[in-house]
């Protein structure tokens, strides 16, 4: 059992002994527990900041709280992942917090910085589904669209008065 | 018997359709057409949520041509001058001028709908209750969506010149988002020339002048899509923009007569304020950004917030052949 969780996890063996490990990993505390030691482990050695006890648990439970993610993620931000995390992270997903959830933290979060960036992810998530109030970034945009916005009757510069009052925003 | 009392029926009927203003449609050509002839001066408020704004409205149409000029007395000063196709902004904070001359495959006032008729597929038209406002008798107008990619509409024209006293946006709530409602007005007869001169101090300190250069441009060439289908939504413009040395902004404008919706593609490298990703709104006004490779899309109109979505996820980009 311990060579193939250890394959698992530097991705050095075959698919078929994949599933062995990850069967294993569903139903077995004594593979779970060799997973976490190996873990554990390597982080030591890459000198890796240790995760607070029941910090998965804690991750899932945040983000099964998080709004639907409607608008996608920039990019570049993919970029800043390592790219073993890519790997040994969505293994010990399977056996630790679930697939799902570990794949979209993994998307936008600067792994080594993993537990500063949890903190921040909810904002992150609800900029993207909840409506914000404009802010004076879109001045530009608001007149370009008046420009040839045409209105029932109110199509003159009436519509103008839509801009951001940079003194509105910042009482806000 | 019952034969002459439904000649009766028919005849009042008829009657009623042929006499004059009895219907929204005719009430909405009016309004169109008092907002293209008509020379004004007044003061509206305008409503926005909390935010109770005044401000001052002149407009004079003359052999020289179409001027108006819009100036908020609350809060910080802003003033736009329009002299025909030429827009002035004021901003007296920044010290900055922004102008711009309109362009398009229609230039106002022909951007307007010139014809009401395909609103009665949109929108179910009815008439409202007669009002006074601001000193004017007026007929109110009703336009209801007949889906949800668009608001309502209530106006309150003059009974007696068609010129549009009272508009509210509404949406399916039949709440308010916004209204504009003129607290004075006087139409027609002498307006002085001078209430078109911008009023803020041009003296003292250097104003910038940011010119924007518009063109004519067709985004699809430059492998741009749009890929969502938008009934009673028509495509009236669609230029590339560029002021000083920042990067081309590409701007798609879609309306069906009375809402409207831009989409603005812009090369994320060359914004300097970031614009935040997702949904934000303000009023009847909506918007949707979205990083898409390395540019940003925004769009932004007062139409529902799921519909600027829509749209925004349904521009594509492909490389060309």
């Amino acid at each position: 059992m311990k060579p193939a969780i250890s394959a698992l996890m530097d991705d050095g063996a075959e698919a078929s002994q994949h599933q062995v490990a990850l069967r294993a990993l569903e139903g077995d505390p004594e593979a779970q527990e060799i997973w976490a030691r190996y873990h554990l482990i390597r982080d030591a050695m890459q000198d890796t900041a240790l995760l607070s006890e029941g910090f998965c648990a804690r991750v899932s439970s945040r983000i099964a709280e998080e709004p639907t993610v409607l608008a996608p993620q920039p990019a570049q931000r993919k970029a800043t992942q390592p790219k073993w995390i890519g790997k040994t992270m969505l293994a010990a997903s399977v056996a630790a917090a679930g697939f799902v959830a570990w794949s979209i933290l993994a998307s936008f979060v600067d792994w080594n910085r993993a537990a500063t960036s949890v903190a921040h992810a909810p904002a992150d998530l609800e900029a993207s589904a909840v409506a914000v109030p404009m802010t004076s970034a879109v001045n530009e945009y608001l007149m370009a669209h008046h420009a040839y916005a045409a209105r029932g009757g109110l199509q003159g510069v009436a519509p103008y008065v839509r801009t951001v009052s940079t003194n509105a925003e910042s009482r806000r | 018997m019952r034969g002459l009392a439904c000649a009766l029926v028919l005849f009042a009927s008829c009657a009623q359709a042929e006499a004059p203003m009895v219907d929204a449609n005719s009430w909405l050509k009016r309004i169109q057409h008092a907002a293209q002839r008509l020379s004004y001066t007044g003061t509206f408020v305008f409503r926005q949520g909390e935010r109770n704004e005044t401000s001052r409205i002149t407009r004079i149409i003359d052999e020289s041509g179409d001027h108006e000029h819009l100036e908020v007395l609350d809060g910080q000063p802003r003033e736009v001058i329009r002299h025909g196709e030429e827009v002035r902004c004021y901003l007296p904070e920044r010290k900055v001028i922004l102008v711009e001359r309109r362009t398009g495959q229609r230039s106002f006032p022909a951007l307007l709908p010139t014809h009401t008729a395909h609103l009665n597929e949109l929108y179910s038209l009815s008439l409202g209750e007669s009002a006074r406002i601001a000193g004017f008798e007026t007929q109110s107008v009703l336009l209801t969506p007949k889906d949800d990619l668009r608001y309502g509409y209530k106006l309150w024209a003059d009974k007696s010149t068609g010129m549009l006293l009272k508009a509210r946006i509404l949406n399916e709530r039949n709440e308010t988002l916004e209204e504009f409602s003129f607290t004075h007005l006087r139409i027609g007869g002498e307006i002085r020339r001078e209430l078109l001169l911008p009023r803020v101090a041009m003296r003292g300190t250097a104003w910038h002048v940011e010119q924007a250069v518009i063109k004519q441009t067709r985004l699809a060439d430059a492998g741009w899509q749009i890929k969502a289908s938008l009934p009673g939504f028509e495509r009236i413009v669609e230029v590339k923009r560029q002021r000083r040395d920042a990067a081309p902004i590409g701007q798609v404008v879609f309306s069906d007569g009375m809402s409207a919706v831009s989409v603005f593609i812009e090369p994320t490298a060359g914004r300097q304020e970031a614009l935040r990703s997702g949904l934000s709104t303000m009023g009847a006004m909506n918007s949707y950004t979205r990083e898409l490779g390395d540019h940003v899309i925004t769009v932004l109109g007062e139409v529902p917030i799921a519909n600027v979505r829509r749209i925004g996820n349904a521009v594509e980009f492909s490389r060309q052949p």
